[in-house]
């Protein structure tokens, strides 16, 4: 039902059903949320999207408190900007605020709010505080000394049907952390959490350097393959549109970088599906895909008696790497062992999955790869836009018959599946799942939203 | 239904006296919850990470609470005659509670029958009804004495609004620093059990109701009514947020009646007194009696006092030396505001303190003597307050502890403190954290010049 308020002074119009936030979004108002995410982490825990409104005791939080007819809101009143600043300073009193040594520099979320109310890390002696990592696992690293606890992560986890990350302890000794340093725990590695995080306290491990050695020191032949998700990620980072086909920049690009060959990953994924098609057709029993290295570790860790019902192809990187040596070494005349197979893909789990000749690099990776080596994330737009379009694209591989599955996308959803197959009820042959609730394209490994947002 | 994790912590700390890692895991694999859940919670709660429990107010050991005139609540049979009443007649349950007047008296103070009538008129076939006995304010004794005393009309109440809003089960989730009250209420449960007066077939009818005493696991937020149902469901004790109220969405997210241990056992006297013999004492608005504890003085104890009373009165009768008064703490040790002595006439019920500038609370009185250091006193407080948060939202988390640091180390302004008081109660998640800052603001208000001159 539609209603009229009055937000900052002005009448506007907004729906029974809308909060605050949305109703302010609505009519041009910007409101700050840190913890929110739209019917996921709608726990009003972090206190930036106060308001004032008329008639209300306190600052109620913008993102859960829903609008009526009448309703008087202040969204940037000196009473909120204040509120706002203390809630700031209190969370950077307690964050590592290194800023310039963090992995999210240049897209930090809390970052610009920082800026926005006018806190500085000169304010605070950050080199004080002592790091609390824990670096045990291959795909992601967490600093808990750089947590503002908006629970986004546990919520992403939550959603995920993992819970491995939950909140510890009370009061300000509280902290939010998984029950185990990750290595030990049942983490899959699906990334949702460091794609959640507004800070850096969540950050893929970062292998651009040893990768980049690898590169210098020419003893490997370096090849790149590209998914389609990581094209499309990386094209948002200049502002492309999600149909813009990237090919052409992404391959020249890649090549400046020193990439000897750069392939589409697009044949080697209906090749992959293709080969479980074929052994599920063979078994009396359902298959499930290897295709997603989340969903292989999830039937690995939380399944152990669902490893029979596995493709055994592996996963599509290491199907593709094992794919493009054999077939680059015919081509170029050198031996297997020396080509060295970099998949770009927007996928953190594919960082737990250790095979010969294959290294896995995210998006997100990569963009700081061509960043550095670009000096700036300035000079990198003007590189990128610079670069002609009509330049070679990938370069050719066989071609594979387009070959088509459904895929169940989310870890929740697999879950019911995989259950189905334990408890015989499952109807199909070949269960193909995707971590990522979106699909490959919205994996951890993805450039976050607000890191397009900041190479403005 | 209920997995009881917390019970299950409790019965794996204390074969070690400690919580180890395999302990966790072992109750996350029996409870079929997640690891991080069960971790989660087990570090919450003082009774499992052996960090310190709430303070038992002096007042609830005394053997019996002294005598006074007017006892109602405390002088109650065991012979459960106001369930009898309401068997007989149920639909006028509501109608006699609502017509009592009776206001909740955990602190809030909102009206009874509005709160039933909510739950009543849910579709849902499974409803609950929570007693909360998880007293963690300090200086209040009251629920423990009430346990103690009549636990009879506590469950009798819980049955009779069980068979008002149409739940079957009721739990009461007892402070675990009562673990003697949390005994006599088993006994009393398995007597009224036999008796016919819970159960199957309630005094021969076709009601079933059924009731489990839960223990706490020491934690002052849980006393807050979502972060009770929230520790009820084995998860830390966080408080939820509002609306949803429980009353629609509660235990379980089913409709929920949460009501104080005080409030359940006035239940029974509505329906025995009938709702005009219950309004006979008390004020208009604030109908009946309070249970109360006072501190401070020679006679230090549990009452049961007319509302309305005024505090004058209370204080003489229980050897109050008025030459030596410098504030009263009314309505607990920790979220409970200072009124000065020029207020003794003020009159003991919500309206009659909210006109003297204080609000009634849990209902107890603290006489603070001349001598009594208020920056001290509010440093305690704001400890209290810092160790007890839950950590959810960044002002209680955060702002609790820069109070307590300010204050245990003497180093601050006025406006400081005012400004960081404003800040907790403008924008804390839960009325936990609004309160925290209530004594220090009035303490402020009444004797600034002690804060000034540290």
């Amino acid at each position: 039902m539609e209603i009229t308020m009055k937000l900052n002074g002005k009448i506007c119009a907004a729906d029974t059903n809308d909060t605050i936030l949305e109703a302010a979004k609505k009519n041009g108002i910007e409101i700050p949320s840190l913890c929110f995410m739209k019917g996921c982490n709608e726990i009003a825990a972090c206190r930036m999207c106060v308001v004032e409104v008329a008639g209300m005791r306190g600052l109620p939080p913008a993102c859960v408190t829903k609008v009526r007819e009448g309703m008087e809101v202040l969204t940037d009143s000196p009473k909120v900007r204040k509120a706002r600043h203390a809630t700031l300073n209190f969370l950077a009193q307690h964050h590592r605020m290194i800023c310039d040594q963090c992995s999210r520099y240049s897209d930090c979320e809390f970052h610009a709010l920082c800026v926005a109310y006018g806190i500085s890390e000169r304010d605070y002696n950050p080199y004080k505080m002592e790091a609390d990592k824990d670096a045990s696992a291959p795909h992601l690293i967490r600093d808990t000394s750089k947590c503002v606890q908006c629970q986004r992560c546990v919520a992403a986890c939550h959603n995920q049907s993992m819970d491995i990350v939950g909140a510890f302890h009370r009061g300000w000794k509280k902290k939010v952390a998984p029950a185990q340093p990750l290595a030990q725990t049942d983490c899959v590695g699906c990334g949702q959490c460091v794609a959640a995080c507004p800070t850096g306290a969540l950050s893929i491990r970062d292998d651009t350097v040893q990768l980049r050695n690898l590169i210098r020191q020419k003893k490997k032949h370096v090849v790149a393959v590209v998914t389609p998700a990581a094209a499309g990620g990386f094209g948002k980072l200049f502002y492309e549109t999600e149909q813009k086909d990237n090919a052409g920049k992404l391959t020249a690009m890649l090549k400046k970088l020193g990439f000897e060959r750069v392939y589409s990953s697009v044949s080697l994924q209906d090749a992959h599906l293709a080969a479980e098609l074929e052994i599920a057709a063979q078994r009396k029993t359902p298959v499930i895909s290897e295709g997603c290295p989340a969903v292989r570790n999830l039937v690995e860790k939380q399944y152990p008696q669902l490893r029979a019902c596995l493709s055994g192809v592996g996963t599509q990187q290491a199907f593709a790497a094992r794919f493009v040596r054999r077939f680059y070494a015919q081509e170029a005349d050198i031996p297997e062992e020396d080509i060295l197979v970099v998949y770009l893909n927007s996928c953190t789990a594919g960082k737990t999955e250790t095979a010969d000749g294959l290294f896995t690099l995210t998006t997100y990776e990569l963009a700081f790869m061509f960043r550095r080596a670009c000096v700036s994330r300035f000079t990198a737009m003007k590189v990128w836009r610079e670069q002609l379009d009509e330049a070679t694209p990938f370069d050719p591989l066989p071609k594979a018959e387009a070959a088509t599955a459904i895929t169940v996308t989310g870890l929740g959803a697999v879950r019911t599946e995989l259950e189905k197959i334990q408890s015989g009820s499952y109807e199909g042959t070949l269960l193909k799942g995707a971590a990522c609730p979106g699909g490959c394209s919205t994996g951890g490994g993805a450039p976050r939203h607000t890191s397009a947002e900041s190479l403005e | 239904m209920s997995t009881n994790i917390l019970s299950m912590l409790e019965s794996e700390f204390e074969k070690t006296g400690d919580l180890q890692f395999e302990q966790l895991e072992e109750v996350a694999v029996k409870s079929h919850a997640p690891l991080s859940q069960v971790a989660g919670a087990a570090s919450f709660y003082a009774a499992f990470t052996g960090g310190k429990m709430g303070e038992i107010c002096p007042c609830a050991l005394a053997e019996m609470p002294l005598p006074m005139e007017n006892r109602r609540i405390l002088s109650q049979k065991n012979d459960y005659a106001g369930l009898k009443a309401a068997v007989a007649n149920p639909d006028g349950i509501l109608s006699a509670v609502s017509a009592s007047g009776l206001r909740g008296r955990g602190g809030a103070g909102f009206p009874v029958g509005l709160k039933w009538k909510t739950t009543k008129d849910c579709d849902d076939a499974v409803k609950y009804v929570v007693v909360n006995a998880d007293e963690g304010e300090p200086d209040t004794a009251k629920d423990g004495v009430i346990l103690r005393t009549v636990p009879h009309a506590v469950l009798e109440g819980m049955a009779i609004c069980g068979l008002c809003v149409g739940a079957e089960k009721g739990y009461i989730y007892i402070r675990a620093e009562y673990p003697e009250a949390k005994q006599l209420v088993e006994q009393e449960i398995a007597r009224a059990t036999a008796l016919g007066y819970l159960g199957k077939h309630i005094c021969g009818s076709e009601f079933n109701f059924t009731v489990e005493a839960v223990a706490g696991a020491g934690s002052y937020v849980c006393g807050e009514e979502t972060a009770l149902l929230s520790s009820l469901e084995g998860l830390r004790g966080e408080p939820r947020l509002k609306p949803p109220f429980p009353g629609v969405a509660g235990l379980y997210g089913k409709p929920t009646v949460v009501n104080n241990v005080e409030t359940m056992a006035n239940v029974p006297l509505i329906l025995t007194l009938g709702a005009d013999g219950y309004r006979a004492v008390g004020t208009e608005k604030h109908p009946g009696t309070k249970v109360i504890t006072v501190c401070g003085v020679e006679k230090e104890g549990v009452y049961e006092v007319n509302l309305g009373t005024p505090l004058r009165t209370i204080l003489e009768s229980v050897g109050c030396d008025f030459s030596d008064i410098k504030a009263l703490q009314i309505g607990g040790g920790a979220s409970g505001g200072l009124i000065g002595p020029d207020k003794l006439d003020a009159t003991l019920d919500i309206e009659g303190l909210a006109a003297a500038g204080g609000a009634l609370g849990t209902g107890s009185i603290r006489v603070l003597k001349k001598a009594d250091n208020l920056v001290a006193l509010n440093a305690r407080i704001a400890t209290f307050f810092a160790e007890e948060s839950c950590g959810k939202c960044t002002p209680c988390r955060l702002a609790t502890k820069e109070m307590a640091d300010l204050l245990t180390t003497r180093n601050f302004t006025v406006d400081e403190l005012r400004e960081l008081a404003a800040y907790l109660t403008d924008n804390a998640r839960c009325a936990f954290g609004q309160a925290a800052s209530t004594t220090l603001l009035s303490s402020m208000n009444l004797y600034q010049e002690e804060f000034e001159d540290v």
